[in-house]
């Protein structure tokens, strides 16, 4: 053997070309083991070292919910990456633990694959054709990528594609995972393939209205698409289930000879249309237009006046509130009428109340149902000012408004802030489930929620309890071993030069 | 193969140049750390790796780029191919140089992330992970310097040379995303993509495929500036 090696070795050594033709096999070499142990590491998971196991489990509610899929025929859920890669990824990782979790518990009801999608293989070695997944119902492209998840069910299918999951995870606003909500986007999608109908929610624009992801996430999850529309240039599409009007900072034009935005909103709200208004009750100008539309529904936004000024009234909570601002407050849950039906729905899964913050008062006539209420010992203050004392005021309602073919209903929340992280994570609170009641009774969509699917809040990465100076400190300190390299360095060259 | 390390290690710290690196290492590793975490109030650690992934591209050219060509350009490179020293011997000690420098310069800028136990919970096995991770792309970019500084005695077009590999390399990722349809490209780009294969360390596992994805990058450049050096030997 030695002596063969050695003729090889004089061999190849002897010519340029057999030289180069051994570099050449040295490289196949390289790149044909690297695909083996790539593929082996695939398909069993050959690591070194692996952190610790996730710690999460399926929400209690989810049983009911998996029932009714089963009942309708099952779901099939694809992920385009291998298992053992998803078990790797930082964000994937949390996917594969709900799925895991339902293959156990519901594999009458879903059916999860993990499909390769160059080899277009799943790991049982079945061919699974991805083309029927390429374009949309409304016939666009879809570009499926490692990181897409494709929900399907004899009715309809849905992929869903982003960069690194960010779908399945409520953000904050640096686009960092706060909280795990796989398990309500599982459930919400499956719920929605198995539909033959689904509303459109459309969000609108060109008022500085605020972006509000955690309220898209919750109409995603009651079954809604979600759409934007500028009613300054373009009417309100025909699909329109549910018109949101979010925090809006300038008001609605009301023109005349030119088809203005209070047209188009009249032609909506006549034709029966639905609404989702949230005020800001901080904002400096008043919005004179829209509050007129929403008083046609028997809805206005309680104002006081000081100083020959007009102030909304914000509701403060100083005896029963959560910070000692007052500010931060809890919502009672109206007991009757429409509220009451909301309340009956959401108790099952929460018995806590909602939570508020900065949140204005609403005045109500004939026509509107009050939702929520603040505490007996609540008061009202305009410009800093007490200006009321008896508690008790409505802190959101609906309203309706008879239009020409059809009755309207708006949903009005006189808060920004109902929709903020704390509130929306929280297993005390049921701002999440208040929501989801509101859009699937009220605007109608029929058809099982996710209520009671709870987050799971994935660990936080934030510096706690320090303070800038500290902080410089640190600076300084990572800095000295550059400042001392320098010292040394100069000393050891300039000694060097005059040795 | 000692020998040619001592020497290599004694021209770093020498000559300007080894102080040079780590310096400008070290500061700009404590900038990015101050940046991303203390005055960000995130003790998220990838980040920081991240910008010294890119960083690393840059600088460790400026560390490689003398390791041959300087030999060339002041003409003792005859006195190197003529030692009794084998090829293998003198393309490893001098990788082992460089790598030597650069340990010592990833580990004491990544010790900065003991001053934040007190105050957030860093996970340690996504830290020891990105440590991993960098020190091997580290070694991946020196071996790749060390070829290209073979082939030039002109030690800025060994650097240039060096930035652009690397910069295709990291460019492998950013193109995959780019081709919505050939699944087969993407795959292969996935397969080659120095970005991907840094994603398992960042979330704490140790893969085997990607530490032998990166030592084998680091082989094939080392095997090719052997032969680069054997052709001249025999020319």
């Amino acid at each position: 053997m030695g002596n063969f090696l050695q003729k090889l070795k004089r061999y190849t050594g002897r010519t340029n070309f057999s030289r180069s033709i051994v570099t050449i096999c040295v490289i196949l070499v390289a790149i044909v083991f690297n695909a083996v142990v790539y593929s082996l590491t695939t398909i069993f998971g050959l690591y070194l070292y692996q952190p610790t196991e996730l710690d999460f489990s399926l929400s209690a509610s989810t049983d009911a919910i998996m029932a009714s899929i089963e009942e309708e025929g099952g779901v099939e859920v694809l992920f385009c990456m291998p298992r053992e890669e998803l078990k790797t990824h930082a964000t994937g990782s949390y996917l594969l633990k709900t799925v895991e979790q339902m293959e156990e518990k519901y594999s009458d009801a879903v059916t999860f694959r993990f499909i390769n999608i160059i080899t277009k293989m799943d790991e049982e070695g079945k061919f699974f054709d991805m083309t029927p997944f390429t374009k949309d119902e409304n016939g666009n492209d879809v570009t499926i990528f490692k990181t897409s998840v494709i929900f399907r069910s004899d009715k309809a299918h849905r992929v869903l594609t982003s960069n690194s999951y960010e779908d399945f995870y409520f953000l904050n606003e640096k686009s960092e995972p706060l909280a795990y909500c796989g398990e309500e986007v599982f459930l919400s999608l499956m719920l929605w393939v198995q539909k033959d109908y689904h509303p459109t929610a459309y969000f609108t624009a060109a008022h500085s209205e605020i972006p509000d992801a955690a309220l898209a996430r919750v109409l995603a999850a009651a079954g809604y698409k979600i759409g934007s529309v500028n009613l300054r240039r373009e009417d309100i599409p025909d699909d329109c289930d549910l018109l949101v009007i979010n925090s809006p900072v300038s008001d609605f034009e009301r023109g005349s000879g030119v088809t203005s935005e209070m047209d188009r909103l009249y032609e909506y709200a006549d034709a029966g249309g639905a609404l989702y208004v949230s005020l800001d009750p901080f904002l400096k100008t008043p919005l004179p237009v829209l509050e007129g539309f929403l008083k046609e529904y028997g809805i206005a936004l309680s104002r006081s006046e000081i100083a020959g000024e007009t102030f909304s009234n914000i509701v403060t909570d100083n005896a029963q509130g959560i910070t000692a601002d007052g500010y931060t407050l809890v919502g009672r849950f109206d007991t009757e009428g429409v509220g009451g039906d909301i309340h009956n729905t959401v108790l099952p899964y929460s018995d806590g109340n909602v939570l508020l913050y900065r949140c204005g008062a609403l005045s109500l006539s004939d026509g509107a149902s009050p939702l929520l209420y603040s505490s007996a010992s609540s008061e009202i203050y305009a410009s800093g000012e007490r200006v009321g004392k008896d508690g008790n005021y409505v802190l959101c309602a609906k309203g309706t408004r008879e239009g020409e073919n059809g009755t309207s209903s708006v949903f009005v929340m006189p808060s920004v802030y109902f929709t903020a992280s704390d509130a929306m994570l929280s297993n005390t609170y049921s701002n999440r489930e208040f929501l989801l009641a509101v859009f699937g009774e009220i605007f109608e969509n029929e058809g099982m929620m996710p209520y009671g699917v709870r987050s799971v809040k994935t660990e936080t990465n934030l510096i706690e309890d320090l303070s800038l100076r500290e902080a410089r400190l640190y600076t300084v300190i990572a800095f000295l071993p550059a400042v001392a390299l320098v010292a040394l360095g100069a000393v050891v060259l300039i000694r060097r030069k005059y040795k | 193969m000692l020998a040619i390390f001592k020497r290599e290690m004694r021209s770093y710290f020498t000559t300007v140049i080894g102080y040079a690196f780590l310096v400008i290492y070290l500061a700009v590793g404590a900038a990015i750390f101050a940046f991303t975490t203390l005055f960000s109030m995130s003790a998220d650690v990838t980040t920081y790796y991240l910008y010294m992934m890119i960083f690393s591209a840059v600088i460790l050219p400026l560390l490689t780029m003398k390791s041959f060509s300087e030999e060339r350009k002041i003409k003792t490179e005859q006195l190197t191919l003529t030692a009794p020293v084998s090829l293998i011997s003198i393309v490893l000690g001098k990788f082992l140089a460089s790598m030597t420098v650069f340990f010592g310069a990833l580990t004491v800028s990544s010790l900065s992330f003991l001053f934040l136990y007190p105050y957030a919970s860093v996970k340690t096995a996504v830290w020891l992970g990105n440590y991993v991770a960098l020190l091997l792309v580290g070694m991946t970019f020196i071996s790749i310097g060390l070829f290209v500084s073979s082939l030039t005695e002109n030690q800025l077009s060994a650097a240039v040379g060096t930035i652009a590999i690397i910069l295709a390399f990291l460019a492998v990722g950013i193109v995959n995303v780019l081709l919505p349809s050939s699944y087969f490209l993407r795959y292969v780009f996935d397969f080659l993509s120095i970005f991907t294969r840094f994603q398992a360390f960042t979330n704490g596992y140790f893969d085997l495929s990607s530490l032998i994805y990166y030592l084998s990058i680091s082989a094939i450049f080392l095997y090719l500036t052997v032969r680069v050096y054997d052709r001249r030997r025999h020319s």
